[in-house]
């Protein structure tokens, strides 16, 4: 089987995410299409929670978990992007910790995962909700970059 | 952490169940819905799903030039059975291309320059999450229940 290099581009991403901080109006930070929705803040702070998450219940990486469920500031969002990135990157630039077979430790009875799992479940979780938010911008009317990732 | 130490991701078996779930996934949206969107500027459910499979067919038939027979997805794809049957039949372009190590690592020419093929796949992962995403964002407006998010 074939891999895939994903990681530069992922890089970029990354650098995109936390360039969108800086298109949401300071006053819509908290702001939802309806009120059982996430605000582009939850949202933010879930992108970079779910990285330390994963890389605690499954990777097992030893590092410090930094983001939590706190409520983050813009600055403190995007220091956030960027410390959970490299924090990730290091794992999945690991041929050895991608092929790895984990077990949950915060689930018994669910499957054991492999890197490989892992590394697609956070790239799809990052993509998924830069579209929620681009969604959300393009709903209020806001002029949005370029939503794809550019090439290298 | 060096941007050439790059490893490569085994993405096939976790995008194949992927794309399984978003076969699944055209029937949660409801008939008379199909041509709905929340604002007139944005693409409806239909428009949506239609460019899932335009994309792969772009990238992969005109793009990459793989040697199989078109959809022809714009002019012959509208129902939501042909919808479906279009991602069925573009999975086994990308599972061929993205299981052949050759192929990503060959050079593409692009209207923007030259992309290799791991870029190529890597942006139709993000196409489709992506617009996965726009699909469960217009079903929770709409107050309709969706599947877990989750990572198949």
């Amino acid at each position: 089987m074939s891999g895939v290099d994903v990681v530069p581009i992922w890089r970029r991403l990354n650098e995109q995410l936390i360039e969108l901080v800086e298109h949401i109006p300071d006053k819509r930070f908290d702001w939802a299409p309806k009120p059982e929705m996430w605000s582009f803040r939850r949202l933010f702070v879930h992108v970079a929670e779910a990285r330390e998450q994963w890389m605690t219940r499954a990777i097992n990486d030893g590092e410090q978990n930094l983001v939590g469920e706190r409520v983050l500031s813009v600055e403190q969002i995007k220091d956030a992007l960027r410390d959970t990135w490299e924090r990730i990157e290091r794992t999945f630039t690991d041929q050895s910790k991608l092929d790895a077979t984990y077990k949950d430790k915060w689930w018994a009875k669910a499957p054991l995962y492999n890197g490989h799992w892992v590394a697609f479940h956070l790239l799809e979780h990052d993509i998924h909700h830069r579209a929620d938010m681009l969604m959300y911008l393009a709903m209020l009317g806001i002029e949005v970059p370029s939503e794809w990732t550019q090439t290298l | 952490m060096s941007a050439q130490a790059v490893s490569g991701l085994a993405i096939a078996p976790v995008w194949a169940r992927f794309n399984d779930s978003l076969i699944r996934l055209v029937d949660y949206v409801p008939d008379d819905k199909m041509n709905w969107s929340p604002k007139p500027e944005l693409w409806n459910f239909r428009g949506i799903l239609m460019h899932i499979a335009g994309a792969r067919e772009g990238w992969l038939l005109h793009g990459v030039k793989l040697d199989e027979e078109p959809i022809d997805v714009y002019r012959t794809v509208r129902t939501k059975d042909e919808i479906k049957e279009s991602y069925a039949r573009s999975w086994r372009w990308v599972e061929r291309f993205i299981n052949d190590r050759a192929l990503l690592d060959a050079m593409y020419d692009d209207e923007d320059g030259p992309v290799s093929g791991h870029w190529i796949a890597w942006h139709l992962i993000e196409h489709d999450i992506h617009h996965r995403a726009d699909i469960f964002h217009y079903l929770a407006l709409l107050g309709i229940e969706t599947p877990d998010v989750g990572t198949p």
